[in-house]
């Protein structure tokens, strides 16, 4: 466990199974997590988006955390020395997110030349780090996904995904400074309607940071890309949307007396978003039109400035934090938010410690995952805001063993979710302020875990953990009526889409003799409200109004029921030889071992019918389950470690 | 080519029998075929259902008469067709059913899975079902619901439920439309006038709009509207005869006013023959440049239609600028990619609100199109200069413009010569005042048209004014810069998600 700003993180096994091999994958099997489609890599945490969760490696938050922004993870698994995932209430040095923190924590160099090489069936990739002779470190990765070039042959059509990461470092002065560039590379193509359609994606950050103990200077730079090309035989359309940002921060942390210390800072990004568009048209005469166009949507602004307190009395440790935000769109007047926080801890027992917080937050809209250039362009909307109370109590009976209950409750003062599986999502990006105000939303959330860990090192660790999770909007939506059309707009209180109330979870891994070891995590977890999107949308018996036949219609947002619950178990294997200098392990990871797919509700549809019986107006309306069509995927790999 | 099946040993039908059922193999060549079937005589009503047998072929269905006569179309529908003299199901009209060989017209519209296979079951009664429909009545033209020269209001490609694909009635149509303010609605049915015979009644009750009678011409190569149509040319090209450019100059020959519909809606099976393929024929006299509203597709679609457009312009096509909602649910129950009724609006400058009056706007270029629709800016652009006009164009060397902005402030008016942007100003106050002089160099014709810009998007969109010293002069061909100032939103890239949810005609 990590003690920091007052509120303890959990530390995840980096070999848990049915993550891959990934370490980053593993958060979405804490009892906190909710994948939004068991499997993909979105994860909700405490009744929000996955894009309220964010992503920090080595102190950069990666834009694109996600291959193709549901797939595997975008870094090496070499780098990650441990995952944490943080506290719903953070302290202020971290902002502009609803959500929690997952931490990256990176490797550091033991000295000398080391290399991870590792082949699996989903990825190749070599890891390098070098510590030279003056403390300088170098640290790279490249990976390449040949699965994702297989997978293509079957979605006739393309899938090429690759990633890699560059880390330096070097001490300057009384501190050391960092250079860090991260980038993702994403392309997708495929037949879609008997046309080719290709979709892109690309992330590059590059940051440099100095640090001591006590100041903190760092610059960044990222560029972000979004595209999709339409090859239609007559005309070609390739839409590519582009956000450059450039980044400062500062910090410097402060000592008032042996009871109080301080950390002020402040960060600044600037975001061009740069929308541009290719046609080139097939004439009917056999020539030729084109047509380019390039559009700079212009500079939105996003600066912070925040102080933080930490004061010590007795038993009580407590932060107070104050953040400010100025949110600036690019089209649009600047506006800004105040975050107040608190955070305070006392160890109630040798063993037990007790933490609580309160605090406000601020987030841009969100689109379901963190899209880039869309985030950027919703600021124009305004900014959803919630405030938060968390309370956790930590047992530990020794390094080993733990305990902990963790219990939250949100109050979503404003909300502004969009997906890309909303049924208006071609409006979204040209709301005016009437559907902008549709759209808003309030809500609360609430729930808790408790978890239990414990390790016996050389032998294995176990964990068992449940959560519980509501999460509920009070949203404007279409009523319907008996046939389907609608009948006017209702606000009510509705289920949040990706809420699944319940997950129990247990896993352990053992270390057995001759260096093998084995694991197995089995989750059963609740289903999601049935609203469409991912999952089905609850159909209900109606009547076709042109034919008046029986057909189905969708029941309204307050009356859906959920999805079925469902069960998995991840299972990992592994051997390791140690031929010096080497160290070579050959795993199966198996996500899904349990072969039930998830249910995602019902396909509706109706009976084959006779002409005769169409003739006569008798239909027969079918139901049967629906699953996920994620299939269970075994990893098979092996990597050799220097 | 005669592609009619020889089924006729086994296709007679008689009343009180049972259905006959023909079952047969797709020919591979050609886009249509028929298959034909007897009737004998005493047949009062005949039921043709049909199925493709397949999930993956698409078969579209009509029907000729004895006589040769088109009966009606109901496309894709998968309802059976009912005809009788009295009364007819949705897409074909009544008609009395004298004894001999009728024809079912077979459209090859997605054929994919082999071999491709069909079913026809026909049953004939001697007594009709349907209840008769006494108020279908020949189309006439109203006499004009207004009469002043202003801009007309409407929608030029709508959908009643006499298209196989489509649910509203006329008075749903009629409806929606004037609570947005729209003074007409162009009903265009997929391969059909049937809907023509609803006309004087839901036109009765709807004296303030206007139904201007039309048709979308619908190929597998692309999709045609027909304005103030009084018949339809053979639309089964490649069958008997049949031929795109007979059917464009039949459409001249009416009066009509041809458009290319959504000349760039390139989706493949997904919109099938949405894009446009065919030949430029010279009876065109006009091209969608709004493709469904600017929140649905009108985003993605319009900018690379304007493309087209431009580039139609540049060989010499002098088409006016239209646009359409397609339509086919009266604005009910819409999904993310279905415009309602009046997204976009097509405004026609006319003397009058009469279906001659708003053909003679468009022949002569006279519109502006709202993309997204009737509460958009208005851009009225207007000569200067009394000039001869010859169609769409202006006789003379230069001629002075101006273009009035109204409900603009804050927006960018562009002036497009020759497909070039040439100057952007910004607007300012609730009327906003531009003026342009046009010049048209010895031996060309010069054209010019004025776009308002929301958010560096194009959002209303006037039709060309052409200059020419003579009639007939080629077009000036500018070379073309990238132009600066486009845009297209991020969320467009969703599209794709879309295109993998649902599958339309």
């Amino acid at each position: 466990m990590i003690f920091v700003l007052g509120l303890v993180l959990c530390q995840l096994p980096l070999d848990t199974p049915g993550s891959w091999g990934e370490p980053a994958r593993a958060v979405f099997l804490d009892a906190s997590a909710r994948p939004i489609l068991s499997g993909l890599n979105a994860v909700s945490f405490d009744g929000l988006p996955p894009a309220s969760t964010t992503f920090t490696f080595d102190g950069v938050v990666l834009k694109t955390p996600a291959h193709a922004l549901f797939g595997p993870s975008t870094l090496h698994p070499a780098w990650i020395s441990a995952v944490e995932v943080g506290p719903g209430v953070d302290g202020v040095q971290r902002g502009r997110s609803l959500g929690r923190n997952v931490t990256l924590l990176p490797r550091q160099p033991a000295g000398g030349l080391h290399a991870v090489a590792r082949i699996d069936v989903l990825q190749t990739g070599l890891y390098v780090e070098h510590r030279l002779e003056r403390g300088t470190t170098l640290q790279g990765a490249v990976r390449f996904f040949p699965i994702a070039a297989l997978a293509g042959l079957f979605i006739k059509g393309s899938l090429l995904l690759g990633d890699y990461q560059l880390r330096v470092t070097h001490p300057v002065a009384s501190g050391e400074l960092r250079l860090l560039a991260v980038g993702v590379l994403d392309s997708v193509a495929l037949f879609v309607s008997g046309i080719p359609v290709a979709a892109r994606l690309q992330g590059h950050q590059v940051d440099l940071r100095w640090r001591s103990q006590t100041l903190e200077l760092g610059v960044g730079g990222s560029v972000s890309a979004l595209g999709l090309t339409l090859n239609g035989e007559t005309a070609k359309n390739a839409i590519d949307g582009e956000e450059d940002a450039l980044n400062a921060r500062a910090k410097t942390h402060l000592t008032f007396s042996s009871h109080a210390t301080g950390t002020l800072g402040a960060d600044v990004e600037l975001r061009r978003l740069v929308l541009s568009r290719a046609t080139t048209l097939q004439l009917p005469d056999a020539t030729s039109a084109t047509d380019r166009t390039r559009r700079e949507l212009g500079v939105a602004v996003v600066a912070g400035l925040f102080g933080e307190l930490q004061l010590t009395e007795g038993e009580w440790v407590t932060t107070l934090g104050l953040r400010g935000d100025v949110w600036k769109p690019a089209d649009a007047p600047a506006y800004a938010t105040a975050d107040p926080r608190i955070t305070t801890q006392r160890h109630l027992t040798s063993r037990g410690l007790l933490e609580l917080a309160l605090g406000v937050m601020h987030q841009a809209p969100s689109w379901l995952v963190g899209v880039p250039v869309l985030e950027t362009a919703a600021l124009r909307y305004g900014v959803q805001e919630a405030a938060r109370a968390d309370a956790r109590f930590t047992w530990k009976n020794s390094r080993y063993e733990s305990l902990d209950a963790h219990v939250f409750g949100t109050a979503l003062l404003r909300t502004l979710e969009m997906s890309p599986f909303d049924e208006n999502f071609l409006q979204l990006a040209n709301l005016t302020e009437e559907d902008v105000a549709k759209k808003r939303s309030s809500g609360w959330a609430a729930g808790g875990e408790l978890r239990y860990r414990v390790s016996r090192p050389g032998t294995g660790w176990a964990e068992v953990s449940y959560g519980l999770q509501q999460s509920w909007r009070h949203a404007t939506f279409t009523r319907s009526g008996v046939d389907g059309l609608p009948i006017g707009e209702a606000q009510a209180w509705v289920p949040w889409q990706h809420q699944q109330t319940h997950a129990v979870r247990g896993a352990f891994g053992l270390e057995l003799p001759r260096s093998w070891k084995v694991g197995l995590a089995v989750t059963v977890m609740s289903g999601p409200p049935l609203v469409g999107g991912l999952f089905s949308q609850h159909q209900q018996p109606g009547v076709d109004p042109l034919r008046g036949t029986p057909r189905w219609v969708p029941k309204d947002r307050d009356q859906v029921s959920t999805a079925g619950a469902w069960l998995r178990a991840d299972a990992r294997v592994s051997k390791t030889w140690r031929p010096a200098p080497l160290e070579v392990e050959l795993f199966l990871d198996v996500q899904t071992i349990s072969i039930w797919a998830q249910p995602t509700g019902t396909s509706s549809g109706t009976a084959p019918a006779t002409l005769e019986q169409q003739a006569r107006g008798e239909v027969t309306l079918t139901q049967k389950p629906a699953s996920s069509p994620i299939p269970p995927v075994p990893v098979l790999g092996v990597e050799v470690r220097l | 080519m005669n592609r009619s099946l020889p089924f006729l040993l086994v296709a007679s039908v008689c009343f009180g029998a049972e259905p006959v059922v023909i079952e047969g193999e797709v020919p591979a060549e050609g886009l249509f075929f028929t298959v034909p079937f007897e009737v004998s005589a005493g047949t009062a009503e005949l039921e043709l259902r049909h199925d493709d047998l397949s999930n993956a072929n698409i078969l579209d269905w009509g029907l000729f008469a004895p006589d040769g006569g088109f009966v009606g179309w109901g496309g894709g529908n998968s309802e059976p067709a009912v005809v009788g003299a009295g009364a007819s199901s949705r897409s074909y009209r009544p008609i009395a059913l004298t004894p001999g060989t009728w024809r079912v017209l077979v459209g090859k519209a997605l054929v994919t899975q082999q071999p491709a296979r069909f079913r026809l079951e026909v049953e004939a009664r001697a007594n009709a079902v349907l209840t008769p429909q006494p108020n279908r009545t020949p189309y006439s033209p109203v006499a004009p619901l207004e009469v002043g020269r202003r801009y007309y209001v409407g929608d030029l490609h709508v959908h009643s439920l006499e298209s196989g694909d489509a649910r509203p009635s006329l008075g749903e149509i009629a409806s929606f439309a004037r609570g947005r303010g729209l003074d007409f609605v162009a009903l265009s049915e997929h391969n059909t006038l049937s809907h023509l015979d609803f006309f004087a009644e839901a036109q009765a009750a709807s004296p303030s709009l206007l139904l201007v009678p039309s048709v979308e011409f619908t190929t597998y190569a692309g999709h045609l509207n027909a304005f103030g149509v009084s018949r339809l040319p053979p639309f089964w090209l490649g069958l008997e005869g049949a031929r795109f450019e007979a059917a464009v100059s039949d459409f001249e020959a009416q009066g009509a006013v041809a458009t290319i519909n959504h000349p760039t809606l390139d989706l493949g099976t997904f919109c099938i023959g949405c894009a446009w393929k065919q030949p430029l024929a010279s009876g065109l006299r006009a091209v969608e440049v709004g493709v469904g509203g600017w929140d649905e597709t009108g985003s993605l679609f319009d900018e690379s239609a304007l493309v087209f457009w431009e580039a139609l312009a540049d060989k010499g096509l002098h088409l006016t600028a239209v646009g359409g909602s397609d339509d086919h649910r009266a604005g009910r129950g819409l999904n993310q990619t279905q415009s309602a009724i009046g997204s976009p609006t097509t405004l026609i400058l006319a003397d009058e609100l009469s279906v001659s009056a708003l053909v003679r706007g468009l022949k002569e270029g006279r519109t502006v199109v709202k993309l997204r629709g009737p509460e958009d800016p208005m851009v009225e652009l207007r000569e200067l200069d009394f000039l001869a006009r010859v169609g769409d164009t202006l006789i003379g060397s230069s001629v002075r413009l101006e273009a009035t902005v109204r409900g603009g402030d804050g927006h960018v008016l562009a002036w497009i010569e020759n497909g070039v942007v040439v100057r952007e100003e910004k607007v300012r106050g609730a009327e906003f005042v531009s003026a342009f002089t046009l010049v048209a160099p010895a031996g060309k014709a010069a054209r010019v048209r004025a776009e308002l810009r929301v958010a560096q998007q194009p959002r209303t969109v006037t039709s060309f004014v052409w200059l020419a010293q003579n009639a007939g002069d080629p077009p000036v061909v500018a070379v073309k810069k990238q132009l600066s100032c486009e845009t297209v939103d991020g969320a467009l890239i969703l599209l794709g998600l879309g295109l993998l949810r649902r599958r339309r005609r």
